[in-house]
């Protein structure tokens, strides 16, 4: 018998360890991580370079700067965003099983038996604490850095996708982090996912 | 009315902030744009003569807009769109047909893939075929077939795409079909084929003339690497691979041929390009009826970009909101009055601000609202329409190419070789072709100054 498809997207704040949780839960569910690595080696395989990809991806394009004309944009962003989702698509496709992080994941799979839609906040003098630690930045330096990727985070998932980033009907589970630690919000996804798939 | 003038240039500004940021469909925002125009005409204006006017339903009910032809500037420009929509279906026919996939395969075939014939005969083909067909189609067909050969002879293909883009913008300048803003001027002041060819297309001539050398100068040394580096064993692509009907792929060309026939003859015939609109539909459908049967040819009548003419029509009715208010008069004096009256002057204004504007919003809309601009200013100041007209139309379709969102073959083209793994960043695209920009604005500004003065 062959195995249930299981497609969880990882939504996630900046500083709440998201891509921790995503990847300890992979590797509970024992299925593959997608995530910015791997995603960015299918794209070299197209001919693109590591820093033109580091500078382009999961970013919004510049409305000022681009335009698209019968659905050929010519905004690097989009070529990347579109490759990336063409790459989760095929894949889910053909059945993989996965952990997503990002990368609108929750839109591009969204009505797909199997899915679950995570989001993971998190306390910001939690976020601020490990964003400190892990990059040695002051205080000031790890605020702004907070607000400047989850805006981006937000622009790029709101630009694609037609529901918002953090608003909870977008989403399955919406989970902090920072009550549960990394460890326990990767068991409670576990467990929803356990739970959906008994079902 | 003041309030007028705000209002129309509210709904103007509201409608282009809409269309950079896409997220509604260009031909809804202009089509509610210009519901809002003829609103504000009954409410604040209480003029329905100016709704009928924008509309301008009895120009259609009118002999000479099918035969014999003159101008009409003011309104939703009917001609135009009539002439849009059966150049559509000609070109989505021809596509069908493989037409332009075996004419580009064919002429690198022709010049034994060699880089640097292969580099002049796209840019050639590319200003030619944009001559009498949109730059998109040319240059989606162009982008495609050059990256396949860059791939396949090792060459870096975004200067020889980013050539073909500018080429297929130099190209469009050169008649009144070439390009959108060319059959809003014409159909506008009621000229013909002939009146662009000996002008925009004399003035595109001398700059596609200056255009080869620059980027050859540009490649010449990737090319030629390319040429030593190349590989003994390529399979080349067969030209034949691009027809599926032969009897089709005929009928195509020979429909291309007469649309282009009446066209370069319509000051003869005096045939309208209204009424070679609606024969490039009629031939089309029924040639594509006769070769592939029923099934294609409703197929190619789904195919017709109705959004298009929509967003012209849409676009029209805003830019009669100005023009109505006398916004766009106003304007036109200030041009005027900025120039002191000087004719070298004014045309200088005006040719250097269309390729500004040109390369950085959308040239169509900027000609639709220079149109009445230049009218008046020719009323007022006795300038030659003529002259300005042709300053217009170069700075207008020149201009477009200066950066990667100035016109649309610059979008489709750029968007084709970043989906092929080459990303076209701005410096990069502006590295190549804002230089050349400049220098062909100021080459035609030099003509125009020697040829009407």
């Amino acid at each position: 018998m062959n195995k249930k498809q299981i497609l969880v997207t990882i939504s996630r704040e900046f500083g709440s360890q998201g891509h921790k949780v995503a990847d300890l839960l992979a590797r509970k569910l024992d299925i593959p991580l997608l995530d910015r690595e791997i995603l960015h080696k299918m794209v070299e395989r197209h001919g693109f370079d590591h820093a033109t990809i580091a500078k382009y991806d999961e970013k919004r394009r510049n409305y000022f700067l681009s335009r698209s004309v019968y659905g050929h944009s010519n905004s690097i962003e989009d070529v990347f965003a579109k490759m990336v989702f063409d790459y989760i698509t095929e894949l889910a496709d053909i059945g993989e099983s996965f952990v997503l992080v990002g990368r609108c994941g929750d839109e591009i799979l969204k009505g797909r038996e199997g899915l679950v839609r995570v989001f993971v906040s998190g306390d910001e003098d939690v976020k601020l604490r490990h964003l400190m630690e892990r990059y040695n930045w002051s205080e000031k330096e790890a605020f702004t850095q907070m607000k400047k990727i989850d805006n981006r985070r937000r622009h790029y998932h709101d630009y694609h996708a037609s529901t918002k980033w953090r608003q909870a009907n977008a989403y399955d589970l919406c989970v902090n982090s920072s009550k549960l630690g990394i460890e326990g919000t990767a068991d409670l996804i576990y467990g929803y996912v356990k739970l959906l798939e008994n079902r | 009315m003041v309030a007028a003038k705000i209002i129309a240039v509210l709904i103007f500004l509201v409608m282009f902030g809409f269309i950079i940021a896409e997220k509604i469909e260009k031909h809804i925002i202009t089509l509610v744009s210009g519901a809002a125009v003829l609103l504000m005409f009954l409410l604040v204006m209480k003029s329905p003569e100016a709704v009928f006017r924008t509309l301008s339903f009895n120009e259609l009910t009118m002999s000479e807009f099918w035969f014999g032809g003159g101008g009409e500037d003011s309104g939703i420009n009917w001609a135009t769109i009539i002439f849009i929509a059966g150049m559509t279906v000609m070109v989505q026919g021809l596509i069908h047909a493989g037409c332009f996939n075996w004419l580009c395969l064919e002429l690198a075939k022709l010049v034994k893939y060699k880089t640097v014939p292969l580099l002049i005969t796209f840019m050639v083909m590319s200003a030619v075929l944009s001559m009498f067909i949109d730059s998109i189609t040319v240059i989606m067909f162009l982008a495609v077939v050059t990256v396949r050969l860059a791939h396949l002879l090792k060459f870096d293909p975004i200067p020889m795409v980013l050539a073909e883009i500018f080429c297929a913008n130099l190209g469009g300048s050169a008649t009144m079909c070439g390009d959108p803003p060319n059959i809003i001027i014409g159909t506008a002041f009621g000229y013909n084929f002939n009146d662009f060819i000996m002008n925009t297309g004399v003035i595109s001539f001398f700059c596609l003339l200056l255009t080869i050398p620059y980027f050859y100068l540009i490649m010449r040394k990737n090319l030629k690497e390319s040429e030593k580096n190349r590989p003994a064993d390529i399979e080349y692509p067969d030209p034949k691979e691009a027809i599926k009907n032969k009897a089709g792929f005929v009928v195509l060309w020979v429909v291309f041929l007469v649309v282009t026939v009446l066209l370069i003859t319509h000051a003869m015939t005096h045939l309208t390009v209204a009424t070679i609109g609606i024969i490039a539909i009629v031939i089309t459908l029924f040639g594509i009826l006769v070769t592939y049967g029923v099934k294609d040819t409703t197929d190619l009548i789904k195919k017709i970009d109705y959004k298009t003419l929509i967003f012209f029509i849409g676009l029209f009715m805003v830019v009669s909101g100005l023009e109505e208010t006398g916004v766009l008069t106003l304007l036109a004096n200030a041009i005027a009055k900025l120039s002191g009256d000087n004719p070298i002057l004014m045309v200088a204004i005006v040719l250097w601000i269309s390729a500004f504007a040109s390369a950085f919003i959308d040239n169509i809309p900027f000609a639709a609202t220079m149109v009445p601009v230049i009218s008046s200013m020719a009323g007022t100041t006795g300038m030659s329409l003529e002259t300005l007209s042709w300053t217009l139309s170069m700075g207008t379709d020149i201009g477009g190419s200066a950066t990667p969102i100035g016109a649309s073959a610059n979008v489709v083209g750029t968007s084709i070789v970043m989906k092929a793994g080459h990303p076209v960043t701005w410096g990069r695209y502006c590295k190549y072709n804002a230089p050349i920009t400049v220098l062909v604005v100021a080459l035609t500004m030099v003509i125009i100054f020697i040829k009407y003065f």
